[in-house]
């Protein structure tokens, strides 16, 4: 037997359980996709209806809308804050292992339990947020946080940044602790500045972490449910109402089985086609390394 | 050695049929409910218990399966002939499965039991599919003490009763209402229960109307009036649009009441329970345009059996269990809710004597929830939330959106 296909026989297995448990069922939710299916009974052949009113229907073009913008502020905002504050614990080496893991736990909280906490503090009644900026002189910058169609999905960004931006400091900082100190001290004998250093050296040989950062925070993102769903329920009328979230509503609240499928499918094949991109992108970056 | 075989054939004969004979006699029944687990036992290990005492042969396996997986893994198992022998359903259900022919036809014999409004409510195309366990309303819930303190002597029943107590109460330092708004629920049924009691009253059709587009919402006075309703209520100060959309009614809302900082808000029987006993309070049913206010009946859980079940008698044993007064009154009791049946005992707790008295006098009208499809209730919701965020949109916008949800499939 050749060591080719004794490998094949060792990874069967693998691939069985592959095929099982996400190839049968990515097959079946395409196939259902394509019909009106509603939980029991016949699922009917609808053709590409279901993918057609998800595209020209404008209630769903603003869920795509509301998606997009919410993994763009996520993605952006937090990779810029765990950037940030990843060079901060990298210069101050006696806090670093305490920062990085208190900067964790928020991630560690389920996601509905965070969303149930926040929802207190966004409270427009008392809520902790508005009373905190009535302490310190601010009381004009009161906002009814997730109210408001114009700042409640920054709001909701909000609390999956503050959520996840342990994540991407410790990733950031894994970098920095990567880059060898040398590069920075022939930098610095070459008469560069912090900022020089930092946008020169640093920024570049971090390009590994940021890639894993903003590929894992896009995915994390398009797929966002629990946060929209307790905080706001995608309210005020739509203006937070996520891909997932959309799911969510016409499967458990319209019983429409095909119908999800087939937005599923779109959110999957969205997150596939950015990261795609963005892969491409950040590795051609790693390579000039 | 004739003999020897003759004796072990007898023996295996008798063996058999004792076997089946006690097969017979020992039924475990599936059951399949999202109450009744450690969260809302809902009284069920007490009525399991007493059920098994009346019927010896019958074991009941209760699967807890939330509402949500119901949807999903019950439905799956229903199309796939797995199913439990008895589901716990709800309207939505009954037009999911009994639609599909997933569910046992219980026969006419169900009807005479049930009150008349109950009785249109478990029937899909003339057949029975269910039996009802409880009404739940939806209503008004008022702190007797703040209401007092203004000089209100009792929760206001309509628009100019409303108006009216609001003034006092605002000039008593204390916020007449919540509308929690932020996925629409509480202005929505303010505007459903004002719009739909005189609608109803005037054509007994107008919901199934209304779903084949042959009645519009917009065109409607009543509803029209309904939000025109709302609009004058903000006006009178009773409650701030712009902030009900930032509480909801469920978790910010209900801790705004239970902490006495508010004198009204919508609610439903199921949050009963949740009020403090420090809080004196009633509920009421919400106000009509005129008269003496509406509250909004809504058929809860309900047993089905599935058509494919091979333990019918047993099944069908179940259901009548459920029936009878007193074993029904303890879920009742435990639930706070209504029963759906004409001889029946009021369970509710005393806070909800004022909302039981307009359900005699015959002041509540069906929460069409499962007759209205789905998308109706969020597209209703999400106008409310909008129209609190613009109160200068005209009535006829704003229920334009219910007349396209409301004809959807």
């Amino acid at each position: 037997m050749s060591k080719n296909r004794q490998l094949l026989w060792f990874a069967l297995p693998a691939l069985l359980v592959f095929a099982v448990f996400t190839l049968y069922p990515l097959a079946n939710a395409v196939r259902l996709s394509f019909t009106s299916f509603t939980g029991v009974g016949e699922a009917k052949w609808v053709g590409w209806s279901n993918y057609r009113a998800i595209f020209t229907d404008a209630a769903y073009l603003g869920v795509l809308k509301v998606t997009l913008g919410y993994a763009l502020v996520v993605v952006v905002v937090q990779n810029l804050l765990g950037l940030l504050i990843a060079a901060l614990l990298y210069s101050l080496p006696k806090i670093r292992n305490t920062a990085r893991v208190a900067l964790l736990v928020p991630s560690m909280y389920a996601a509905v339990i965070a969303a149930f906490i926040w929802e207190y503090l966004y409270s427009p009644l008392g809520g902790g947020l508005n009373e905190v900026l009535k302490a310190v002189g601010l009381g004009d910058w009161q906002q009814i946080w997730l109210g408001d169609p114009s700042i409640a999905l920054f709001s909701v960004a909000a609390v999956q940044i503050w959520m996840y931006v342990g994540y991407s400091t410790a990733i950031f900082l894994a970098g920095f602790l990567n880059i060898p100190t040398e590069l920075r001290d022939a930098a610095q004998m070459d008469g560069a500045n912090a900022w020089q250093r930092f946008t020169h050296i640093d920024i570049p040989m971090l390009a590994p972490a940021f890639t894993v950062n903003i590929t894992l925070s896009t995915i994390g993102t398009l797929k966002a449910f629990e946060l929209p769903l307790v905080l706001t329920h995608g309210g005020p009328d739509g203006a937070t109402t996520t891909l997932g979230l959309q799911i969510f509503d016409s499967l458990f609240g319209e019983y429409k089985f095909g119908f999800s499928s087939a937005l599923a499918i779109v959110m999957l094949l969205v997150t596939i086609v950015i990261v795609y991109v963005q892969n491409t992108l950040l590795r051609r970056r790693e390579r000039y390394l | 050695m004739k003999a020897n075989i003759r004796f072990k054939a007898t023996a295996a004969a008798v063996l058999l049929t004792a076997g089946s004979w006690a097969a017979a006699q020992n039924v475990t029944l599936n059951v399949s409910a999202w109450k009744g687990g450690t969260a809302e036992p809902a009284a069920f290990p007490e009525l399991i218990e007493q059920f098994q005492k009346e019927n010896p042969g019958i074991t009941i396996k209760l699967d807890y399966v939330s509402r949500n997986d119901t949807t999903t893994i019950m439905s799956s198992r229903l199309q796939s002939g797995s199913g439990p022998d008895v589901m716990m359903v709800d309207r939505d259900l009954l037009r999911q499965w009994g639609g599909a022919g997933q569910l046992l036809d219980l026969g006419p014999e169900l009807l005479p039991k049930l009150t008349d409004d109950m009785k249109p409510q478990v029937q899909l195309k003339g057949k029975v599919y269910m039996q009802p366990m409880e009404v739940v309303g939806i209503g008004l819930f008022a702190n007797q003490d703040l209401l007092k303190k203004a000089g209100v002597e009792r929760a206001p029943r309509n628009v100019a009763e409303f108006k009216a107590a609001c003034a006092k109460l605002n000039a008593a330092g204390i916020k007449p209402l919540l509308l929690p708004a932020k996925d629409g629920w509480g202005p929505a049924v303010f505007a459903l229960s004002m719009g739909l009691a005189p609608s109803v009253k005037a054509a007994p059709t107008f919901v199934d109307d209304a779903i084949a587009g042959k009645q519009k919402f917009s065109t409607n006075a009543n509803f029209v009036k309904a939000i025109g309703a709302l609009k004058e209520l903000a006006d009178a100060k009773c409650y701030e649009p712009k902030l009900s959309v930032g509480v909801d009614a469920w978790s910010l809302g209900m801790s705004e009441f239970q902490a006495g900082r508010v004198a009204m808000m919508p609610q439903g029987t199921w949050s009963l329970q949740k009020v403090p006993a420090t809080i004196n309070f009633s509920f009421d049913p919400l106000p009509s345009l005129d008269g003496n206010g509406t509250g909004l009946d809504r058929l809860g859980t309900a047993w089905a059996i599935n058509a494919g079940s091979k333990q019918v008698p047993a099944a069908k044993k179940w259901l009548a269990f459920w029936t009878k007064n007193a074993n029904l009154g303890k879920f009742l009791q435990a639930e706070a809710a209504f029963s759906p049946f004409t001889q029946a005992t009021m369970w509710t707790p005393k806070s909800a004597q004022a909302y039981a008295d307009a359900r005699k006098a015959g002041q509540t009208t069906d929460y069409p929830r499962g007759r209205l499809p789905a998308a109706f209730f969020q597209e209703a919701q999400k106008s409310m939330t909008a129209l609190m965020l613009n109160m200068g949109q005209e009535p006829p916008a704003v229920l334009s959106r219910w007349d396209a949800a409301a004809t959807q499939p």
